[in-house]
């Protein structure tokens, strides 16, 4: 089948065997953005995220047939939004990355996060990125770096 | 390994679903860990997927005569109140400010304890319900507001109650040719609810044990109250004599000698319809201790509420 995405505001195409394939190897193999991570491979970890339709997903769960005709915000994406790059530097300035595996996955976090609530309290931060697994930082520099980027970042999230 | 289809209605799906039998596939949250293959590789289904997350039939959330409906594949997120999920939800008009206002806190804070944020946008309460698992929030919630399940076949509908359609872990009363298209109950104006899940890790852990209850209350009194313990037992487990032994009570019975009594009695009521089992996640020992302190802090809740409302 033929599924088409707009990626990070570009429209592509891709054929695809089989439906159930997931939307996490399509963009890493198919279109080479390597920027998700599989960690867990079953949405425990986060490593995956994406957003989906403007949704944070866990995108080693989603088969490509649901993905068909949605926008995909994938982390590279991010990266060239003023917002991605409010968050990189809050991220680098508060150490909330160490080893970096996780450290896509948590922008993406963060940012769903922001999107919805653009002054959230250290609370909020924890529950936003509870589905995002760091074995390095202790979680403290990356809520830091969360609410750094709320307010450096104010006016952004809309 | 079978083909995955994506219908565009409800009509279309009941169709493929009467005729090839696929797996219907909601959120995937559940269907694609347990598929899982190894890493690097797509998941392995052996039976045909009927892909039933975007059809608008079963999207919608519905206000109507005193009863909420919630569509089978409304995303927990919109349950549990996420703005940015709620405004897609109103935009794409599969609800409006008034239903969504119905929604009762139970259910709000049962789907919120399901999960983590990206799984919340995914899953679905048709595929908790259809999971049949005893730790399932959103199902024992479901249980607890005395939920009817809708389910749609090619020639009309069938109702029946939730915890009749669950049979035990991952096994329920959907025929071949059916399809969850929505759940359906009251919403009293005068509701008193509790919700509490516990688990390991605050995000992502499945239920060790949780208790979900729901009553009405008229002029400080308890009229009617269902109390649904989850994971102590195959099935959801409605502790209906517990509960009516609280029938009635008022901000003073939980003071009263007799109120105590009957509170005493309610509590060895249901013990005795609690029977947990010893898993990876927990220990039946464990399981039933929580259980009846999840229902002493139901009824301090309980107390708590009824002296507010008498002050009013």
């Amino acid at each position: 089948m033929t599924v088409k995405l707009t990626v990070n505001g570009e429209e592509r195409q891709v054929e695809v065997k089989d439906g159930t394939r997931r939307l996490l190897d399509v963009i890493r193999e198919d279109l080479g953005l390597t920027g998700a991570k599989e960690g867990c491979g079953e949405g425990e970890c986060g490593a995956c995220s994406v957003l989906l339709n403007g949704q944070l997903v866990n995108s080693c769960l989603v088969p490509i047939a649901q993905a068909d005709g949605s926008r995909v915000l994938t982390p590279e994406g991010l990266a060239q939004t003023p917002e991605g790059q409010v968050l990189a530097e809050a991220f680098t300035e508060c150490h909330g990355a160490q080893c970096g595996f996780c450290t896509p996955g948590m922008m993406m976090a963060s940012a769903a996060l922001l999107y919805r609530n653009s002054q959230p309290n250290e609370q909020e931060i924890r529950e936003g990125l509870s589905g995002n697994i760091c074995r390095c930082t202790g979680y403290d520099m990356i809520i830091d770096a969360v609410l750094m980027a709320a307010q450096k970042g104010r006016g952004l999230w809309g | 390994m079978g083909m995955s289809v994506r219908p565009v209605d409800l009509a279309e799906a009941l169709i493929l679903r009467d005729e090839s039998g696929a797996l219907p596939f909601a959120g995937g949250t559940d269907l694609m860990v347990r598929h899982r293959a190894k890493n690097g590789m797509g998941p392995s289904f052996q039976k045909s997927l009927l892909f039933v997350d975007h059809l608008p039939e079963l999207r919608r959330v519905k206000w109507d005569h005193g009863e909420l409906e919630i569509g089978a594949a409304v995303p927990m997120a919109v349950l549990a109140d996420d703005p940015r999920a709620r405004k897609d939800a109103l935009r794409r008009e599969e609800a409006s400010e008034e239903a969504l206002s119905k929604i009762p806190s139970l259910l709000r804070d049962a789907a919120f304890d399901l999960g983590a944020p990206a799984l919340r946008t995914r899953a679905t309460p048709g595929g908790n319900v259809a999971n049949a698992s005893p730790a399932g929030d959103v199902l024992t919630a479901l249980v607890a507001l005395d939920a009817r399940v809708i389910l749609a076949h090619r020639n009309g509908e069938r109702e029946l109650p939730v915890l009749d359609f669950t049979l035990g872990p991952g096994k329920t009363q959907l025929a071949q040719n059916e399809l969850i298209r929505a759940f359906r109950f009251p919403v009293p104006e005068t509701r008193w609810c509790y919700w509490r899940k516990v688990g390991t890790r605050r995000a992502n852990a499945l239920t060790k044990v949780s208790l979900g209850a729901f009553g009405t209350i008229q002029n400080g009194t308890l009229e009617s109250l269902s109390l649904a313990f989850g994971a102590v037992g195959p099935r959801i487990v409605l502790a209906d004599d517990a509960a009516k032994m609280l029938l009635g009570f008022s901000e003073k019975d939980f003071e009263s000698s007799d109120g105590k009594t009957r509170m005493a009695q309610a509590q060895k009521l249901a013990a005795q319809v609690i029977s947990p089992i010893d898993d990876q996640r927990s220990t039946a020992h464990y399981r039933k201790t929580v259980a009846l302190n999840l229902f002493e802090e139901a009824l301090r809740a309980l107390a708590k509420n009824l002296k507010e409302n008498t002050d009013d």
